[in-house]
């Protein structure tokens, strides 16, 4: 009997996770013994781009936590990070760490691409910007000592960047480029997306910074490009982008004191938002000024952290030109974990929905026919003889015969 | 005669305003809508008007006159810094149309003072049949009859002159016929006050004509009173009987429009009268 | 820092258990408005009923009976796999029987045998806001729904009659509540929608990835729409019966046999069950 084979059941499940457990341990092609699995140790180590990915987009720094998602997930990196947001969202709360201060930021790289030279100086960094990007079989069986054949304690740069640089955004506000920033104490509310709904038209910019924070890499770099390519306002002049280490710090509950906690691997970006064939600055008091567009990623995630500066700065506009600058649209459909999952759910069963919508085709068909053969007052003067049905709220419709 | 539409020192302006341009006893002296002291824009100035019953007043004036806020603040589609506009048949003239909630004003703009606008797309959705446009103002005062609401819209779109037009996509007409729709919606439930917003500039002469015969021929038959704004006076001859002259947010001259054409006072009133004219 | 290995009764921390049920005191408070909510991460995936899972897990106490099922059917595999991580986290009871049941979650059906005194129900919902088919700006159908200004939807279904002498909507078929608010009962079939109308039971719907709740309070009065003329109406099964247990007034979905011939099986898979328990018992007295 055809119908039994819908309910999966529950011995259905059971295999399909064995199945899963099996292929994760490298058994897809159990002919083949030169494929393992690899460990948590050697994604944290090894996939560091990967890593880094995941924990922006689950909003949590946790490397090995993430390297174990990214195990379990067997790389689907959208799934670990859903892993690793479902493990946050049940963590006891402790406390707010201080807000950090990027300007003392230990640096490891930092790059403007708005001045030639910048209070601190650019340096290039672990980038793989400037390389040829040819595919190196020889790396495959490389040892982490002679991947690149640099030895890293051997270049002296890295051991001459600066403590603390200055930022190029504060070099800006000087000049008065752009506005100075509104007086912050440090009590200034935050809009926790995580405690507190985002409400539109206007949710806060702490919210929305959030929300850019927390979205999948992709789809922000999509609608970031939408814009720059004129779907939007911005594009924008990378004033600075950095990538090194920030402390975090807490206020000591005990001793009432700042304590520093550890650092995390941060990358920063600042856009002074020029727009899109022409300079968009606003007049002010002090002059025209520029609007910055701000990015921050957990990890090394640059195009993230760009992107994200792109999409800041449009959505400061007060018009929207494209999807790009629209809050809702953009804030709505970055969350990578919301978006996955909805696609996915494409999998259910929808039967009640199609017999639903096969028994208002049926119905119109046969309004249709008693129409033309006069048995129904026309109502729809000249769309009765139309072929086609429109299902409302559905892209589904249906040639009800001639 | 009791006014049907009272308005009292509609004024709206743009801007905080100062002591300079806020002192209406110097009002009179000023011909431009920016302040030189402040730069509050003025887009009208304390515009008094009494509309009866029936009758077509017409504003005139150049753009930046006043004449699209005066139309906005009507049509409740803005609302004024100072000054009332107080209905008869609306909570029997005792509050001014600026006092309603939302919700009364959405009930006043689709029952009451019905708006034709020139960009058709501002009083129409493209999307939906011509029908389904004049429909909606029956359904959102609650009418759940189709075939009632149907009939209402045939006898309104013919009356207009479209017929076998009403389940055509609104997007489809001509521009002439979309002016039409509006004034079927306008009209279906038999307003007091239809406010005309250059309801034919940019249409083909004789299209032009035929819409100015249907409106003249729609108000001798139901009725309604009618705040035409053009910067036409043929159009002005033709459909209205009295007339008001904006500049720069204020009224400079009024009077029967047969008096401001053959004989205009103000120098401005001139000036309109003769580029227009010649 | 290493992954939780024992979890707290019912999953979620009391913070987003307070969340939640606030969210449900305001939604029955307001029957039909969407109150927004935290909705954090459960780990059942976005648009496989987690605000449904964040509600249930939020009301759920010791004495709950708790029924699972998916499209009507409590084998489904998303069924099985939402009432095995209740049973996991809670230890509580769980029926396929409605009328057990104190708790019952599901996706597009209500009980064919309706809702008693006591029962509540979660709907999972996919879109909490009707207006969302036309009108996608959240700001501008809060609006609309905070003046009650439902016309252009109305216009909607106006427009469908025009062009096909019926309202052209399968499921998600809005719901006047009240007289007040309208209302996405989401893909529950319109065969189900005259049970909501003076129910005995709470119906809460969880909108997880959309972060709204909103219910429907007991005896509300719920009025799909409809017009004089052209009233609202359920599904039809003319002639049909379901092939295992015989009903006809039941919803039914079709599927083919291997011989490629169709035939009809009540939707309710435990309805379906209790018929044919009353046939045999029939039978055999």
């Amino acid at each position: 009997m055809g119908y039994s084979v819908v309910r999966g059941g529950e011995r259905a499940m059971r295999e399909a996770e064995g199945l899963i457990d099996a292929f994760r341990k490298g058994l897809v092609h159990p002919e083949r013994d030169d494929l393992s699995a690899p460990q948590p140790e050697a994604i944290e180590g090894g996939l560091r781009f990967a890593v880094y990915k995941v924990m922006s987009e689950a909003g949590i720094y946790a490397p090995r936590l993430a390297a174990i998602a990214i195990q379990q997930a067997e790389g689907d990196l959208m799934e670990a990070a859903f892993l690793l947001r479902a493990f946050r969202a049940c963590l006891p709360r402790w406390g707010t760490t201080l807000p950090a201060d990027t300007a003392e930021m230990r640096a490891i790289r930092r790059i403007s691409a708005a001045f030639k030279e910048v209070p601190g100086g650019q340096f290039l960094g672990p980038t793989r910007d400037y390389t040829v990007r040819l595919l190196k079989e020889a790396l495959q069986s490389g040892s982490n000592q002679q991947a690149g054949g640099v030895e890293l304690a051997a270049d002296p740069d890295l051991q001459q960047l600066p403590a603390a640089m200055p930022k190029v955004a504060d070099v800006l506000r000087r000049c008065g480029l752009v506005a100075p920033l509104p007086d912050s104490s440090e009590n200034a509310p935050i809009h926790d997306i995580t405690m507190r709904p985002m409400r539109f038209p206007r949710p806060a910019r702490s919210a929305r910074l959030q929300a850019l924070a927390r979205g999948e890499t992709g789809a922000l770099t999509a609608l970031a490009y939408s814009s720059l390519r004129g779907y939007g306002h911005v594009h924008p002049t990378i004033a600075e982008l950095r990538v090194g280490f920030v402390p975090v710090r807490v206020i000591h509950p005990e001793l009432g004191e700042e304590v520093s906690i550890g650092e995390i691997l941060l990358t920063e970006c600042e856009s002074i938002a020029t727009g899109v064939g022409m300079i968009s600055s606003h007049n002010t008091k002090c002059g025209p000024q520029f609007e910055l567009g701000y990015g921050a990623s957990f990890g090394q995630n640059e195009t993230k952290a760009i992107a994200m500066s792109v999409l800041d700065a449009n959505l400061s506009q007060p018009q929207a030109k494209g999807p790009a600058d629209d809050q809702e649209f953009v804030l709505y459909h970055i969350d990578g974990v919301e978006s996955s999952g909805f696609v996915d759910h494409l999998k259910l069963p929808h039967y009640m929905l199609f017999t639903s919508i096969l028994d208002r085709v049926n119905a119109a068909a046969e309004a249709q026919a008693a129409a033309e053969s006069g048995n129904l007052p026309a109502s729809g003067a000249d769309t009765v003889t139309s072929a086609k049905v429109r299902l409302m709220g559905s892209v589904v419709s249906k040639e009800v015969g001639s | 005669m009791k006014p049907l539409l009272s308005i009292r020192k509609l004024t709206k302006r743009f801007g905080p305003g100062c002591e300079q341009c806020v002192d209406e006893s110097r009002w009179g002296e000023i011909d431009a809508n920016a302040c030189p002291n402040c730069g509050t824009v003025w887009a009208l100035r304390g515009l008094d008007l009494d509309l009866f019953p029936g009758e077509i007043v017409g504003i005139v004036g150049e753009s930046g006159a006043g004449k699209t806020t005066l139309v906005d603040l009507l049509s409740l589609a803005a609302v004024p810094d100072y000054g009332a506009a107080h209905l008869a048949n609306w909570r029997g003239g005792l509050h001014s149309i600026y006092s309603a909630s939302d919700q009364e004003k959405r009930h006043l703009s689709n029952v009451h003072i019905s708006t034709v606008y020139q960009d058709a797309s501002r009083g129409l959705l493209m999307g939906i049949s011509s029908g389904g446009n004049v429909v909606e103002r029956l359904l959102a005062s609650g009418e759940r009859c189709i075939g009632d609401m149907r009939a209402r819209a045939q006898y309104l779109l013919d009356y207009m002159e479209l017929q076998g037009l009403m389940d055509v996509r609104t997007g489809r007409l001509s521009a002439g016929m979309k002016q039409r729709v509006q004034i079927a919606k306008a009209l279906v439930h038999r307003p007091s006050v239809i406010l005309f917003d250059e309801p034919t500039t940019g249409l083909d002469v004789s299209v032009q004509a035929r819409t100015l015969d249907l409106i003249r021929k729609a108000q001798r038959e139901h009725g309604f009173a009618a705040l035409l704004v053009t910067h036409d006076w043929n159009v002005l001859r033709l459909l209205a009987t009295r007339a008001l002259v904006l500049k720069a947010g204020r009224v400079i001259e009024r009077g029967t429009v047969e008096q401001l054409i053959e004989d205009p006072q103000a120098p401005y009133s001139q000036l309109l009268i003769h580029s227009s004219t010649t | 820092m290493t992954p939780a290995t024992s979890l707290p009764y019912a999953y979620l921390d009391e913070f987003m258990k307070a969340c939640v049920r606030k969210a449900v005191l305001k939604a029955v408070c307001i029957p039909g408005y969407q109150v927004p909510y935290v909705s954090e991460e459960v780990p059942i995936a976005r648009g496989f009923g987690s605000g449904g899972l964040q509600i249930t897990l939020s009301l759920i106490g010791a004495d709950d009976v708790v029924k699972v099922f998916d499209e009507g059917d409590d084998q489904t595999v998303n069924a099985v796999n939402l009432r095995r991580f209740i049973v996991d986290v809670t230890s509580n009871a769980t029926t396929n029987d409605p009328a057990e049941a104190t708790l019952i979650q599901s996706r597009h059906r209500i009980p064919e045998e309706g809702l008693r005194l006591g029962q509540i129900l979660v709907l999972q919902s996919a879109f909490p806001d009707a207006l969302r088919f036309f009108e996608t700006n959240e700001a501008v159908a809060r609006r609309m729904h905070a003046e009650a200004d439902y016309s252009k939807l109305w216009l909607r279904l106006y427009e469908s009659i025009v062009d096909n002498h019926e309202i052209m909507i399968g499921g998600r078929y809005p719901v006047l509540i009240n007289g007040r608010y309208v209302l996405d009962p989401t893909h529950v079939p319109r065969w189900d929608l005259p049970k909501l109308h003076d129910c005995s039971g709470i119906v809460l719907f969880g909108a997880g990835r959309e972060k709204r709740i909103y219910a429907i309070p007991p005896h509300s009065r719920v009025e799909p729409l409809g017009f004089t003329d052209h009233p609202f109406r359920v599904e039809r099964f003319e002639g049909a019966a379901c092939h295992l247990c015989g009903s006809s007034h039941s919803f039914l979905t079709q599927f083919w046999r291997d011989d490629g011939s169709p035939a009809w099986v009540c939707s309710d898979s435990n309805w379906c069950e209790k018929q044919r328990a009353a046939l045999v018992q029939e039978a055999n007295a």
